[in-house]
């Protein structure tokens, strides 16, 4: 076995790089989702592009406006994560941080939710979908007490976290 | 009529046995195939446990995985021993355990680490590591070997080991002048710590002053270095990799982003199961080819049953014949074609499930020793039902055709032959 895997890994080198540096493709981005106790933990690395739609300084009135727009939205869980009802978790303030356009650069918005439940929630349902389309697939990194594991999400789905 | 049934495939002993084995040897393949890629799975998920993050020099993930759990591969760089003081200082830290990998015995590598090794390392479902013979090292030269080593090495406590700089063949230079001495042996856990030698951060230490250079200067080979034991050593300069346990798991990603923004050095940080998770994606169209050539081999075997089937039903005219002369309606032709069939598919279900488990009591001790697998021999799992299911139903529809044949035949067919 051991043999059969490196032979798979010399083939396939580099796969996955460092999390950091997790490559930047729009329409693409990364969920971290933790919960220990009744406390769920869930942040996200987005491009900038899959919710504002552009990666610059915003030049209209229009773009500011969406810009304005945006940081509210995700300055309110529920357009992104609602974990099911039957855990009744209760949202803390969001911490987003919102790009500051350096020139030539790509930009990330990266906003980190938690929740207080009252029992382990079994699944979240991503309203991010609906709310932002520009999201094409979600990668999402889980670490419960039943261990860690990476599940790959196409648009509409919903985390699970059995 | 059950007897009858009974009679005429005992008459055709050989043409049913070929075709029950070729079923068997199906089933054996499809549900191999099955079985042989969960336990992989599980052998491989069971060996990190409770281990939040582990962190390395930066590569690919898998791959920093792979040579600091699973000892395949090598390292493309280490960790600076002021790097990892400080990243384990960290107040969201509760363990470390620092590795450091290289050198070998006898194939088996030898892995540098702390005592805190044996009281934080999880394997399967939260399992400590025990010890079955003595205790952790304490001492610069003591070694803690894994329980398939100390087996298949025959050694025992007390007995002194003598470690190869560097892995694989070519290995040939020998820390020759300082032997370990065996002060503990591990409990089997099926994991790749059964073929470790464990030893301290210090021995390993140690056993490579004066070999600055790559090989053995006279000051290392004297022995008179090894004489002294308990003279104060260095920390060694850098290590492999490191293990974190945090303190609260919500911490995993603030924590994983605080070491890959390290500023001193480039690290990384992974999630072990995560990585896991990551290699089962790279594996998965390997896999899906076994699944479709073991789904071919049945489809084949179920032909094949199916044209001896057809072939018998020529030369069983006349028995159908005889059986409607002597009152037997034709639906109940259809059912005795369909009932046989079945029979025969369950009966190569069955056999090939018996090989399987066969093949894996005699194969176990073989694929421990070559690959470092541990197949549990274990009731079969729903997807293995699930495959025998679709088997039975693909055995169901096949049976359709040669049934339906002597359906017809027997209403058309006299008694006199063509």
């Amino acid at each position: 076995m051991k043999k059969l895997i490196a032979l798979v890994c010399i083939t396939i080198p580099l796969v996955s790089q460092a999390h950091e540096h997790a490559a930047h493709v729009h329409g693409a981005a990364e969920i971290d989702v933790a919960i220990e106790g009744k406390k769920l933990l869930i942040t996200l690395e987005s491009p900038a592009d899959n919710l504002l739609g552009f990666e610059r300084a915003p030049k209209t009135e229009a773009e500011k406006a969406k810009l304005k727009a945006v940081t509210e939205q995700l300055n309110q869980a529920a357009t992104l994560f609602v974990p099911d009802a039957a855990a009744q978790c209760k949202a803390a303030t969001p911490v987003v941080n919102m790009p500051s356009f350096k020139k030539g650069e790509h930009s990330d918005i990266d906003a980190e939710y938690s929740f207080d439940c009252q029992s382990v929630p079994s699944s979240v349902a991503l309203s991010l979908w609906k709310n932002f389309p520009n999201f094409k697939k979600l990668n999402a990194n889980l670490a419960t007490a039943k261990g860690q594991k990476q599940l790959s999400l196409k648009p509409g789905q919903d985390l699970s976290l059995k | 009529m059950f007897k009858i049934a009974l009679r005429s495939l005992l008459n055709r002993r050989l043409t049913v046995a070929l075709a029950i084995f070729t079923v068997a040897l199906s089933v054996l393949l499809l549900v191999g195939v099955e079985r042989l890629r969960s336990e992989a799975r599980n052998s491989f998920a069971n060996t990190v446990s409770g281990t939040d993050l582990i962190v390395g020099a930066r590569t690919g993930s898998v791959q920093l995985l792979l040579y600091s759990v699973f000892r395949v591969g090598n390292a493309t760089n280490n960790i600076g021993w002021d790097s990892y003081q400080k990243l384990s200082q960290d107040r969201r830290v509760a363990w470390t355990i620092p590795v450091s990998l290289g050198d070998s015995h006898h194939g088996f590598a030898v892995l540098g680490t702390t005592s805190d090794y044996f009281k934080y390392l999880r394997y399967s479902d939260n399992q400590p590591l025990q010890f079955s013979q003595g205790q952790a090292f304490s001492k610069t030269h003591d070694a803690v070997i894994g329980a398939h080593l100390a087996s298949k090495m025959a050694y025992r406590l007390g007995q002194k080991i003598v470690l190869t700089h560097g892995s694989g063949e070519g290995a040939m230079s020998e820390h020759s002048d300082q032997p370990f001495t065996i002060v503990g042996i591990l409990a089997p856990t099926g994991t790749p710590v059964d073929d470790t030698v464990h030893v301290s951060l210090d021995g390993l230490t140690a056993i490579h002053e004066g070999w600055e250079s790559g090989s053995a200067s006279l000051l290392s080979s004297s022995g008179v270095l090894a004489a002294a034991e308990d003279r104060a050593l260095p920390p060694p300069s850098s290590i492999t990799a490191f293990y974190v346990g945090l303190k609260s798991r919500t911490a995993i990603f603030s924590y994983q982003r605080a070491v890959n923004q390290y500023p001193d050095e480039t690290l990384m940080a992974i999630m072990p199961g995560v990585a896991l998770s990551e290699l089962w994606q790279l594996m998965r169209i390997a896999e899906q080819a076994l699944t479709v050539v073991s789904g071919f081999v049945l489809l084949i075997g179920l032909m094949g049953m199916l044209t001896a089937l057809l072939t018998g039903l020529n030369e069983r005219r006349r028995e159908m014949a005889i059986l409607r002369s002597v009152g037997a309606r034709a639906w109940q032709i259809f059912a005795l074609i369909m009932g046989e069939t079945l029979l025969l598919v369950s009966l190569g279900i069955v056999m090939g499930m018996a090989l399987l488990y066969s093949f894996l009591l005699i194969c176990k001790p073989i694929l421990r020793e070559v690959y470092s697998l541990n197949i549990a021999i274990a009731a079969p799992s729903t997807t293995e039902w699930l495959l025998m299911g679709i088997t039975l139903l693909a055995g169901f529809l096949i049976a359709a055709l040669p049934a339906w044949r002597a359906y017809r035949m027997s209403l058309s067919d006299g008694l006199s032959p063509h």
